[in-house]
């Protein structure tokens, strides 16, 4: 604090003492600056005088020195800076994570595989069978290991994200508390700033700017308050003192937060994605949906597409027990989450893989929105099933159209799967009250790839080998001999109620005259040239059932005969199924009239591993999206994976560029700020000694005007 | 330019703080021996890695598929050499038989051995592997690929099990076989195809032999008609006395005419008629079906033949033909089969030769994206070492003046 001092008269005294007054004031303010060189935020002050009409030097200004340029430009640079740090820091976990698991799931998968081709080297081995098991153990292990790791990153995300927006409501708090001491500070000081109180403001808005990205404005008024907003439009501080403040909320997915503005308990959302909020909170969404939600649901995605396609060969197989194979693993339901918005919210929807639709899995997520009911027993139910990204947006196909699709006819009955897209089959529970516009959010490969199980523990379930078997008579003359069998279906329905049905009965045959679809012929079980290039398809019962004449090549056999056979034509009862019989075969070699070949279950087949075989070229396989669009582009199991780490480490290493460009920005920014507003001791130890002489200047100025006045006084006296 | 004390401190802390970031990353390099330490370093060679790697331990696989496969293929080439060299001793012993000069008595030594050679062969078709699988039943390993029946009324060595295929994958591309089907190598062998007179109307004698076999061989596989019966009749019609036709019964199709004198024979592809009769007469013969027999079967036929002291020297001389030629078929079949394991057993070793080469390329792939170039690492370590000192030299320098000193 300063006294001012001024006289009507001007006198020698008046002088001395307002120079001696100013001097101090210098000094304080010198050593206010040097006493706070460590203070964080400190704006190095400067006090300037005017010279006094009537002699001496006249009133003294403090004020902060300070660029408001520089000052913008660091707040700039520290939301960028702090957007792609904490980018950075969190991305480099995962980063770190694939790393060291570096090979892991793609070494387990070899493991794996390299187990499956030992078993079918020597498929009567059941050390060898069951060391499948086990690799397929620690194969689904590893990935639930990764996916329980990321499935924590999510929930370490959201308490940080609570966290930093506790830190940010409360710095908008503390801008309007300091807008208001300021407002009345400035009031009470005409001449002086009340700096230690900018300061605090300074560094408060500082510091939110590191947490979202923001812009501030003087007020229009001069009362020296400062309001800030977001980047994009809403008001945080008000020149009244009002503030706004972030709530977290959610939607179906309880897991996946985002963001609203409440101002005085009214909530109003926020115009700008929540990626687009710049600074920590901007960088934590970032993260969440570009890095995390995707790798989780791409992994997530692998593991479905590898169990259900490695569940699908194994049932089309034939096991140690000579059975029809089954599953190996169990594949999790996925439980359809409620909006919030919903009228209805007890209905349940229930959504599952559909088997053999692992080429159809994406990533996305599925948004089920009823469109109709039409009551009935039971109720039926038009819905529409949109494909949404991990961050909520729709899904484009390859012309940039949303994926969706409308499907009628929907029965709400427990136990009933329609199939919808993406490989999914959607059950709508009974006796639930469904409500147009409701909607539900299925994610198949979020929080999946964890809840996979290996199901199969007998090591003798695994089918290697083929169900069937086929044969050439012993007296056959010709010289045609067996080239391949294929097996499509081995889908068990002896009532023939199902249109998946395939030729197995489930009990060591296929079906038999009566037991067939049609129920006259039964399914193909030997096939007699007749000549050359003619041959008859007969049931087991020795009844012909097609007759295929003029034949140029001798592959799939069946097959042929089903689109050319003649008197009789191939039954139509076969053909109305999906896939009856489900097998078919080729031979190469030229036949002669007379010779046949029996088609039946390979009894006995123990040491068969066609099956083995086909399950170990899995491994090569591309048959897993590369992407949602649908564009049908497909990778194999270990592309896949290689995809997920290297978009990891693709993103790692651009955010690592981001961050040293951004703290480079930052420094130079921060450089231009300090260079301007930071103490610097060795000025300010300039300045004491020039303040010093001054001050001693106008003392000895003061004793020079008492020597005067004492030269006077005793030349009266 | 204006320089504040933060900025002073700010700046040196911060290369200090920047060499050291540096320094820790190649330390690390040098003690893993990796320049790879997370994906970030490469995304696009971590994918390389992946796929390197995942080559790698399938090509290890395949080596190991080889390895058995070739282990099991030695065993059935190590059998099948065994069972070929007792079926030459059985020859041997065949054409000693039918010597003129050996006596029943000696045909029964002769029958003793050959009915050894005929157990060890069977013993040998029924082989195992070090599993305990039979090698040559098929996809049915788990019990014998043949069996005997004393009391079966036709073949009693049959074949029990199928014609089931074990492939074993050594690379990406190439599958191959790892076992034989007892049916391909030993039960799908034809015996002696035959024909016989059926009847003749005015002839006063017909015979026939079978002198050519290979040339009669012919015929029966041009026309043997597996469906048609009737087709397989054919009927010599003497046309003259100086000519014979043969027509086929079943079609009345004109096959041939032949010269013919009554009394002498004459050759039709390898069948050789004696037939005594004038013109009108005609004389009737069938192909007989063709039957397969295997090795086992073929020479228990023989120790039959050799057994029976009433034998008539023609019937003994007609099971001989059957069993020289029966083993003769079997011989052709076992030799296709060693054959085609010696090609599967070349194919094999090239492959594992490829993949050798292969899996060295992945892996000097594999260290070029991973692995650490020490020379270069270690002259980094120390430029950044000489950066650190100097940045760390430079702070005390820099901070350690202040006008305060000399006030």
């Amino acid at each position: 604090m300063y006294t001012n001092s001024t006289t009507r008269n001007t006198d020698l005294f008046s002088i001395a003492t307002s120079g001696v007054n100013a001097s101090n004031q210098l000094l304080n303010t010198a050593g206010n600056n040097i006493a706070n060189v460590n203070t964080e935020g400190f704006v190095r002050e400067r006090t300037n005088f005017v010279t006094q009409l009537t002699g001496g030097v006249g009133a003294s200004t403090t004020e902060r020195v300070l660029n408001v340029f520089a000052q913008n430009q660091l707040r700039r640079d520290t939301t960028m800076q702090s957007e792609f740090e904490v980018f950075y820091t969190k991305t480099s976990v995962l980063d770190n994570m694939f790393a060291s698991e570096s090979n892991s799931i793609a070494s387990s998968m070899s493991r794996f595989f390299a187990a499956v081709q030992t078993a079918s080297d020597d498929p009567t081995s059941i050390a060898s069978r069951q060391s499948v098991l086990t690799e397929a153990q620690s194969m689904i292990g590893q990935i639930g290991t990764v996916t329980g790791f990321l499935r924590q990153k999510e929930e370490e995300f959201n308490l940080e994200l609570e966290t930093n927006i506790d830190r940010v409501n409360g710095l908008i708090q503390t801008i309007s508390d300091l807008n208001k001491a300021i407002v009345i500070a400035e009031a009470n000081l005409r001449n002086d700033e009340p700096g230690a109180l900018l300061n605090q403001r300074d560094q408060a808005i500082l510091d939110l700017a590191s947490l979202v990205s923001i812009e501030t404005r003087e007020s229009s008024n001069n009362t020296g308050a400062i309001m800030v907003n977001l980047t994009s439009g809403e008001s945080l501080v008000l020149e009244d003192g009002s503030f706004s403040v972030f709530d977290v909320s959610n939607d179906a997915d309880l897991n996946a937060k985002s963001l609203e503005l409440t101002s005085n308990g009214k909530p109003t959302t926020i115009s700008i994605l929540e990626t687009d909020l710049g600074g920590t909170i901007g960088g934590l969404f970032r993260f969440r949906d570009e890095v995390l939600d995707t790798s989780r649901r791409e992994l997530g995605q692998i593991a479905l597409a590898i169990t259900e396609t490695m569940n699908t060969q194994n049932r089309q197989g034939m096991d140690y027990d000579q059975q029809l194979g089954s599953n190996i693993f169990t594949l999790p339901d996925f439980i359809g989450l409620d909006y919030q918005s919903n009228t209805n919210t007890n209905s349940i929807v229930t959504g599952r893989i559909a088997a053999g639709a692992a080429a159809n899995i994406s990533s996305a997520d599925y948004e089920i929105t009823i469109d109709s009911v039409t009551a009935g027993a039971p109720p039926t139910l038009g819905i529409t099933v949109s494909a949404l990204n991990a961050d909520g947006s729709a899904v484009k196909d390859t012309n940039g159209v949303a994926i969706s699709q409308t499907f009628t006819g929907v029965e709400a009955a427990d136990g009933t799967f329609t199939s919808v897209i993406g490989g999914l089959e959607l059950e709508f529970s009974t006796g639930t009250n469904y409500t147009v516009g409701d909607q539900f959010l299925i994610q198949p490969t979020k929080n999946t790839a964890d809840l996979i199980e290996v199901s199969m523990t007998r090591p003798e379930d695994l089918a290697l080998a083929g169900p069937l078997r086929i044969d050439a008579n012993a007296d056959n003359l010709g010289d045609a001999e067996l080239l391949s069998t294929t097996v499509s279906n081995t889908y068990i329905d002896n009532t023939l109620a199902d249109n998946r049905v395939s030729a197995f009965d489930g009990n060591g045959d296929i079906h038999g005259p009566g037991a067939a679809p049609g129920g006259t012929v039964g399914a193909p079980a030997q096939i007699v040239f007749t000549a050359s290039d003619e041959y008859q398809v007969l049931d087991s019962a020795g009844t012909v059932i097609t007759v295929v004449s003029g034949i140029t090549d001798m592959t799939n056999l069946l097959a042929q005969a089903e689109s050319t056979g003649t008197g009789p034509t191939w039954p139509a009862a076969f053909s109305a199924l999906d896939d009856y019989p489900g097998y078919d075969f080729s031979l190469q070699g030229i036949p002669k009239a007379g010779d046949s070949f029996t088609i039946g279950f390979n009894t006995d087949g123990v040491n068969d591993n066609r099956n083995g075989l086909l399950m170990a070229d899995l491994q090569n396989v591309t048959n897993l999206q590369v992407d949602n669009s649908g564009s049908g582009e497909t990778v194999s199991f270990h592309e896949a994976y290689a995809n997920i780490v290297s978009d990891v480490g693709q993103k790692t290493a651009s955010a690592d560029i981001a961050l040293q460009s951004a703290n480079a920005l930052k420094a130079s920014s921060e450089d231009w700020f300090l260079s301007v507003s930071g103490v610097s001791l060795d000025e300010e130890a300039a300045n004491l000694i020039k303040y010093q002489q001054s001050y001693q200047a106008a003392a000895r100025l003061l004793s020079t005007a008492q020597d005067l006045f004492n030269t006077i006084l005793s030349v009266v006296s | 330019m204006r320089i504040s004390t933060e900025q002073l401190y700010n700046r040196s802390i911060q290369s200090v703080l920047d060499n050291q970031g540096t320094l820790s990353d190649i330390q690390t390099q040098l003690a893993s021996g990796k320049k790879l330490l997370r994906p970030s370093d490469d995304p696009v060679g971590t994918s390389q890695l992946i796929r390197l790697t995942e080559e790698i331990s399938l090509l290890e696989q395949y080596n190991k598929n080889n390895n058995l496969l070739t282990n099991s293929l030695e065993q059935e080439e190590t059998v099948l050499s065994s069972i070929n060299t007792s079926v030459n001793k059985a020859r041997v012993l065949m054409i000693q038989s039918g010597n003129g000069i050996v006596s029943p008595d000696d045909r029964q030594a002769i029958a003793i051995e050959m009915e050894q050679i005929r157990d060890h062969i069977f013993d040998l078709m029924n082989s195992r592997n070090p599993a305990g699988e039979y090698i040559f039943a098929g996809f049915q390993s788990a019990s014998p690929a043949f069996s005997f029946d004393a009391s079966a009324t036709g073949n009693k060595y049959n074949f029990e099990g199928d014609q089931g295929e074990i492939k074993i994958k050594v690379s990406d591309t190439v599958t191959l076989q790892a076992n034989n089907s007892g049916r391909d190598v030993f039960e799908d062998v034809f015996s002696r195809f035959k024909a016989n007179i059926t009847g003749s109307v005015g002839a006063t004698s017909s015979k026939l032999t079978v002198q050519g076999q290979s040339a009669f061989d012919k015929f029966h596989t041009a026309n043997y008609d597996a469906v048609t019966a009737a087709n397989n009749d054919f009927r010599v019609t003497v046309l003259s006395a100086t000519q014979a036709q043969v027509t086929n019964v079943g079609t009345g199709a004109i096959i041939d005419t032949v010269d013919f004198s009554s009394g002498d024979g004459f050759l039709f592809n390898g069948l050789e008629f004696d037939i005594t009769g004038t013109t009108g007469d005609t004389v009737d013969f069938q192909l007989a079906p063709p039957a397969k027999k295997n090795i086992a079967e073929t020479l228990n036929d023989f120790v039959n033949a050799l057994y029976n002291k009433d034998i008539s020297d023609g019937d003994f001389d007609e099971a001989l033909s059957d069993a020289v030629i029966g083993v003769d078929n079997s011989l052709t079949a076992m030799g296709d089969a060693i054959s085609a394991i010696g090609g599967r057993m070349n194919v094999a070793d090239s492959v594992l030769s490829s993949n050798l080469d292969l899996e060295i390329a992945n892996k000097t792939a594999r260290s070029n994206i991973e692995e650490v170039d020490y020379a270069e690492a270690v002259s980094e370590l120390s430029r950044q070492e000489t950066a650190l000192q100097a940045a760390q030299a430079t702070f005390s320098l820099v901070t350690g003046t202040t006008l305060f000193d000399y006030i």
